[in-house]
């Protein structure tokens, strides 16, 4: 076999390989937490590469998602071990307590604090430095 | 392709893999391809120039002078927006919306649906949004015009209701995001006869069903979303009311007291402290 018989035929392996791979097989991120996406709202909007249309939200330890996106409470609540501030989760940890500072109402879920946000028509949780 | 190799007895699979090691049956491959590829009146961007019909950009441009000549309207809107989980299914999820509008700086807009109630009103000075159902409030200074605010609110993560609509009749342009279009004929939208309109643009296809006579207004909008693999779809179908009168109530709301606050975008400024929006931070 020549070799530029053998390269053809290894391109056409790697061909009939990709044609297996299910177009959306979740990654192990998609499976363990959620990401969503909308359909775009406006043409306007749609100029704009950056539009926040999809949502992804960041693996809890307390929570994972079944495939229809719905969280499910971890059979034991796992204590939140250093949740980077910064992370934005689409549910809360089970047992939080409520802070209000100034106008703004925290959750205190086990020393992490947690802010609502208004982001892509959802209230998401941000988790913030003590306040 | 791939699905007709598949489809293929071992035996001719085989014929098959050993016919494409010479180089001829790859241009037969090809052509085959290229021939197969689907024609749609609408021609890819990337394919051939625009070819946009004048009568369809001119229907267009007739329904937007129309709404912008209105110093106010109300109109209520039933909207289905798809939601790609990560299996690829598309969920379908609907709202109401009930809009008013008054030139150049007042709009309130209640949504109920599926992501649950929201209220949005802008006074010409602040934009607000209330969560009914999970008691939240949240508030962000505005630019002094509804089309500035607009234009600043998105990157802020509010996306308002029925946006295409509120934009062009406050004078905003959907034709730069236009590289193709259609007018497809006349089609029936709840008893309504319109011109149905076929557009294409970056990261959408879009259709338009527009009142014919007098009154040329927007009585549908269909967005298809082409850059996510799954082609998510958004539709509106709108009814107008030009006659109630609307008044300047329409536009006040005061949060409940006991209500929670809730900050924008990436959450690392509580509302309160939020700078102006940039394109009125200098006075």
């Amino acid at each position: 076999m020549t070799h530029r018989k053998r390269r053809i035929i290894a391109a056409l392996a790697a061909l009939l390989a990709t044609a297996f791979i299910p177009s959306h097989s979740p990654t192990e991120a998609q499976a363990r937490g959620v990401s969503r996406s909308y359909a775009r709202s406006s043409v306007h909007a749609s100029r704009n590469v950056n539009v926040n249309r999809n949502v992804n939200v960041n693996v809890h330890n307390d929570y994972h998602y079944d495939h229809w996106g719905h969280p499910i409470a971890a059979a034991v609540a796992v204590t939140a071990t250093a949740v980077a501030v910064g992370t934005m989760v689409a549910a809360l940890p089970p047992h939080c307590s409520v802070l209000v500072v100034g106008s703004v109402t925290y959750q205190n879920c086990g020393g992490v604090y947690y802010q609502p946000v208004y982001r892509a028509d959802t209230v998401q949780y941000v988790v913030v430095n003590h306040p | 392709m791939m699905r007709t190799v598949f489809s293929m007895k071992h035996k001719q699979f085989a014929a098959a893999v050993v016919d494409m090691c010479r180089p001829l049956s790859w241009l037969a491959i090809l052509s085959s391809v290229a021939f197969a590829a689907p024609r749609s009146g609408l021609a890819a961007p990337s394919e051939e120039k625009s070819e946009a019909d004048p009568k369809a950009l001119k229907a267009l441009a007739r329904s937007t002078a129309y709404l912008r000549g209105l110093p106010a309207f109300s109109v209520q809107a039933y909207v289905t927006r798809d939601e790609v989980i990560y299996s690829g299914y598309k969920l379908e999820r609907s709202s109401n919306v009930r809009m008013s509008v008054r030139r150049p700086d007042r709009l309130r807009a209640e949504v109920s649906g599926d992501q649950g109630a929201r209220l949005f009103v802008y006074d010409g000075k602040y934009l607000s949004v209330f969560l009914k159902d999970e008691n939240y409030f949240g508030s962000i200074l505005a630019p002094a015009t509804l089309l500035g605010t607009l234009e600043s609110i998105e990157r802020h993560g509010i996306e308002l209701p029925l946006l295409d609509l509120v934009y062009i009749a406050m004078g905003g342009q959907l034709e730069p995001n236009i590289t193709d279009a259609g007018l497809i004929g006349v089609s029936n939208v709840d008893g309504v006869s319109c011109l149905q309109l076929a557009f294409r643009g970056h990261a959408v296809d879009w259709q338009l069903w527009i009142e014919q006579g007098d009154k040329p207004l927007l009585r549908k909008l269909v967005i298809t979303t082409t850059d996510d693999p799954a082609r998510p779809q958004y539709s509106a179908v709108f009814h107008w009311d030009l006659t109630t009168p609307i008044v300047e109530t329409d536009f006040a709301f005061a949060p409940p007291k006991n209500v929670s606050r809730l900050t924008f975008g990436s959450g690392e400024r509580r509302s309160a402290e939020l700078s102006p929006p940039a394109d009125r931070a200098t006075p």
